[in-house]
């Protein structure tokens, strides 16, 4: 993390990570557990950017976004860092 | 997408361990572990199902678009805007994807329309004539985002036998408890 970072963005992305895992790992120990669907937002195969056609792909991953949340200040707080990550990508453009 | 990359992880390091092992008298049996798919909505608009008033993301931001809300983050939602989808579009492919055998290790769109800020003026003032609708927005016109939805279409029709919500129903629902 930069010395800059929220480290409170940093144990959400964190938790985000280890709680889907766990309900995953869960589910594996379940037997009658037959399909699991884990729902995530389209920001996270691409965003809109001005003057940029495309046709993403669903084998993308806006790999981008992670060091983008890790930059939002700590006084941004953590809600707001994770909502407005989004659009800091769009206007840095 | 941070719980989705490591859900992904886990199903690729664990496609086989998670298998089950099924004993039963005489019979002993690997069973197949779980589909896992994901789903991936754009921006979720629509009615919300819960009664109780509230602030209901995306819904709530377009909402305030419609009212005109100062100081709300929905111009942002459609500077650039890409596309958007009915929540109960997004509920039906949750769905069929649950219920599908032969569907497995996919990534699926929930994806209704593309759209711009301005269109979903443009619907306000047609079905509400009598409201006064904030002037269009002077942002730059939008990038084209082509989506390949078509499994998640076929997946919607087979399960609801209908099409997508159009972008006219869905943005009028979605400001119905605003009215």
């Amino acid at each position: 993390m930069s010395p800059a970072g929220n480290a409170d963005t940093e144990a959400v992305l964190e938790s985000a990570s280890t709680s889907a895992v766990g309900i995953m790992s869960s589910a594996a120990k379940t037997p009658s557990v037959k399909s699991f669907v884990l729902t995530a937002s389209s920001i996270g195969v691409f965003n809109a950017e001005y003057g940029k056609d495309i046709a993403p792909s669903l084998e993308l991953f806006n790999e981008g976004l992670i060091p983008l949340a890790k930059s939002i200040p700590p006084e941004a707080g953590v809600m707001k860092a994770l909502i407005t990550c989004e659009f800091v990508l769009a206007s840095e453009l | 997408m941070v719980s989705e990359l490591g859900a992904w992880k886990f199903w690729r390091e664990n496609k086989v361990c998670i298998s089950h092992t099924v004993k039963l008298p005489g019979l002993t049996f690997v069973q197949p572990s779980f589909a896992f798919n994901t789903i991936h909505p754009t921006l979720v608009a629509g009615p919300v199902a819960n009664p109780a008033p509230g602030h209901y993301s995306t819904h709530t931001w377009l909402t305030e678009i419609f009212l005109n809300t100062p100081d709300s983050l929905g111009p942002t939602f459609v500077n650039p805007a890409d596309w958007l989808v009915d929540t109960r579009d997004v509920a039906a492919i949750h769905v069929a994807a649950l219920l599908s055998d032969s569907t497995n290790g996919e990534r699926l769109w929930a994806a209704g329309h593309p759209f711009s800020g301005n269109q979903l003026l443009g619907v306000w003032r047609k079905a509400f004539p009598e409201r006064e609708i904030r002037a269009d927005f002077e942002f730059p016109e939008g990038p084209k985002i082509v989506l390949d939805r078509s499994k998640s279409t076929k997946m919607l029709k087979e399960l609801e036998g209908r099409d997508w919500y159009s972008l006219e129903e869905t943005v009028i629902a979605n400001v119905q408890r605003a009215l």
